[in-house]
Formats: C-alpha cells, structure tokens, sequence
C-alpha cells in the first residue's frame, strides 16, 4: 500500500498554522500543497535553527523512501509539548506537511499523528492576542 | 521668538507623551487586561507626533533625559523585575506589530531608493522567490532584533540591562551607568549595536546607534548602517513589557519609523522552558543557499543519497 498522499488547494486553513521560519525563508515549499505520509521514525533531529523528523515510508513495490519534515528548534517544539522521546526511532505515525517545490522527500511538519492516537502538532499556542503567523 | 515656540511646542509634545505613558500604565489593570484599540491608536498618534518632533534619535534621546531630569540611577531594591522567559506578543514576525501582515507592504516612509528596494523584495515574494541573508547565519543586527520569534529574557540590573534574544544568541547590553556613546570618530559597527540608557521611574530609556545594514525582516523593508533607535521601554502589567520604539535613518527612512513592540511572559509552571545557545551551523539539514534567481533552497539532505535521489531500499 503507498503511503503517500499529496492534496492540493486544500491547505489554506493549514497555510496559516505553518512555522514562523526565523531562520529561512518558506519559499522552497509550496503553501497550497500539502502532503501526508504514514511511516516509521528513522531519527528525531532535535536541533537549531530547525528540528528534522526523518520517517521511512514503505512504498508499494517494496522500497522504502526516506522523508524528511522540518519543524523549528527545541524551544519551540518543547513549548508546543514535543519531546525528543515522544518520536523515537521506530514509533510509528501518520504525519502531514507542505512539500518541496522541487520534488525531493521533504517538507514542513503541519501536524503527525502517533499509532497511538497521540497529535504532535508543533506550533505552541502563543500569547492572547496573537495574530495568525505568516 | 520661533525658537521659545518651537521649544514650547516640544515641551508640550513630551508632557503628553508622559502623560500619556502614565495613564496607559495605570490603565492596564488588572493583569491581564488587554488595552482597548482606540487607547492603542491613541497612544501610536502621540509617540508619532513625538518622533517628528526631532530630526535625529540623539535629539530625542536627549530630550527624554532632560524632561527625567537626567534619569535616577537604579538600586539592587528598586530595580524593576522583568524576570522570566518572554516571547513576541502578536505580530508574527512583522517589524510593526500593529501594521500590515508580513507580505504586504509596512507603512513606514522609506526614502525612494529604500521604497524600490522593499516593493521588489514584496512582488518577489508574492511569486515565491524570497530570500534572507540569517539563512547564511548571518547576525539579524539591530533593530531587526525587536521581531525576532523564539523566546528572550531581560535581566536587569543597577548598572546594566541585558537583553536576550534566543535567535542567533542576540544580546543587547543597555548601560545605564552614566556612559555615553563612543566619539564619533571612534565608533565602529556591531552586530546589536552600541546601547546606553537611563531610568526615568520604572521605564528603560535607550539610544542605540552602530548597528549595520540589514533588513527588517522578509519583505519589510531595509535600514543602512545609519541606523538609530530610541526605545521606551515598561512593564506594563505582570506579564507584559512594552518597548515604545522609533527609528531613525535618514538614508532610508524619510521620518522616523513608530512601533510599538511588545512581548509577553511564557507560562513556565512546569519548569521546562529554557534558552539553549542557538547553534545555527549545527545540523546540515539545515544549510540554505540563494538561488539564481533570488530564492532560497536547502542544500543536498542528509537522509537523502548525495546524487540527490531518495533512498530506496528493498
């Protein structure tokens, strides 16, 4: 079974939930694409500026692709309730991003779903009053 | 004669923009009150007005300290507490909180050559192609440093403020010891600038100058390295400190640029914030070049073989 799905012009509500890129611009991903996967954590690079998820997704002939979903650093994703041990190498998960426009397995991490039913969404709320992010 | 009303007219300018800071204080009881628009609008229309008043930062620096009468120095038992960890309070990550979002134009009055500069940089990113110089790790610099995300911390002491931003480990050192700036022929540019100040009460006055050129941020326009700031800075209920900021600039800016920046303090009950030292080269992933075209693109991924293929795997 191929787990990998690509919507399009669906992803305005989520557009305004994507990161504030406090280190690079978001214009290498596309904001009205999104894409969701279902795979295995390969490794949980929780680093600065940017924290990386890297998931394998088995493909439908067998092969496995490795994708890669980019999030901000520690503090924000502390902030937000993620721990470096919540996504462990091996924990399994279904998780959404807006892809590269240029077609390699990566993109910015929306929202993810453990097998568990856990949501691991990795925007913190802000303070009352914010606005929506760009 | 037009000296006395002009001295007049600023006198007048001051004393309400003091009465004004006053008021707007006491009026953010309780707590967590958020102040109403019209008192915001009200209060932006009166520090605008006090920034035209004066054609450089200095000149309105100095006139802040002349209206405190110097200032009084801090003591380890009147210093302010502005402890804890804050972040932006709204604004994304737009230079004017208050202004348009980030991808439309700010209001400030830039200079015809600064104005061509920002509505390229918006066209461009309205078709995708964007790119900013902090992906090369380069500093933010000042006064870029008052919208950056993440958290930050103040810590205030007698003789000294620091400010810290976590992004790019930016700190700001305000002296309130009664320095003043180098000479002019001695100053050199830094990455936050050079920051002297005094207390007025329980508000922060600051003048910074020898930053360098950057810009606001993606899209928000650019300052030369004749950048200045003055700052007004108060906690205005426990959990909110308000700087009152204008910025001069006179290459770029055709008046002085108001905002009022604001930031807010994080719930920490369970302990589990902190600032960690912001290593920007620290994982490849993140490595993101300019674009010949003027965008941005991540270079080759680790998790990815070096031809650029994925990685596949029976």
């Amino acid at each position: 079974m191929k787990s990998v799905a690509i919507a399009t012009g669906v992803a305005t509500a989520l557009w305004v939930l994507s990161p504030v890129y406090g280190h690079h611009s978001a214009s290498m991903f596309e904001p009205t694409k999104t894409v969701t996967i279902s795979g295995t954590v390969k490794e949980f690079q929780y680093t600065n500026p940017h924290s990386w998820l890297i998931v394998d997704v088995r493909n439908a002939d067998g092969t496995v692709t490795t994708w890669g979903f980019e999030a901000e650093g520690p503090s924000t994703l502390m902030r937000a309730g993620i721990r470096k041990s919540d996504l462990s190498p091996g924990t399994k998960l279904t998780i959404t991003g807006h892809p590269m426009r240029d077609g390699r397995p990566a993109a910015t991490w929306i929202n993810a779903t453990r097998a568990d039913g856990k949501i691991l969404n990795p925007h913190p709320k802000e303070p009352a009053g914010t606005t929506p992010k760009e | 004669m037009s000296s006395c009303k002009s001295n007049l007219r600023r006198a007048t300018v001051l004393l309400l923009a003091s009465v004004l800071l006053t008021t707007f204080a006491y009026a953010q009881s309780p707590a967590t009150q958020a102040p109403d628009k019209a008192a915001l609008a009200a209060e932006k229309a009166q520090m605008e007005a006090l920034g035209h008043k004066y054609k450089t930062a200095t000149e309105l620096f100095e006139a802040l300290r002349a209206q405190a009468h110097g200032g009084k120095a801090l003591t380890v038992d009147t210093m302010p507490n502005w402890s804890g960890i804050y972040t932006r309070t709204k604004g994304g990550t737009a230079f004017d909180p208050d202004g348009p979002p980030q991808g439309k134009p700010p209001l400030a009055k830039f200079t015809p050559e600064y104005q061509a500069m920002m509505v390229k940089d918006v066209t461009n990113r309205a078709k995708g192609i964007e790119y900013d110089p902090l992906s090369a790790c380069h500093s933010p610099t000042y006064p870029r440093w008052f919208d950056l995300p993440f958290m930050r911390e103040f810590i205030v002491l007698p003789n000294q403020t620091t400010m810290i931003a976590e992004a790019f480990n930016s700190i700001r050192r305000i002296y309130t010891d009664g320095r003043g700036h180098l000479s002019k022929d001695d100053q050199f540019p830094t990455e936050t600038g050079d920051s002297i100040g005094f207390w007025d009460g329980d508000r922060l006055i600051v003048h910074t100058n020898s930053s360098m050129a950057h810009m606001y941020e993606r899209a928000q326009g650019f300052y030369s390295d004749q950048v200045e700031g003055v700052e007004i800075w108060h906690k205005v209920d426990a959990n909110t400190l308000v700087a009152n900021v204008w910025i001069y600039d006179p290459p770029a800016l055709l008046e002085p640029w108001y905002t009022r920046q604001s930031y807010s303090k994080l719930d920490d009950a369970d302990k589990t914030l902190r600032i960690n030292n912001w290593s920007c080269k620290g994982n490849s992933n993140n490595e993101v070049y300019e674009t010949k075209e003027g965008g941005s693109q991540h270079a080759e991924f680790t998790f990815m073989k070096k031809n650029g293929t994925q990685e596949k795997s029976k």
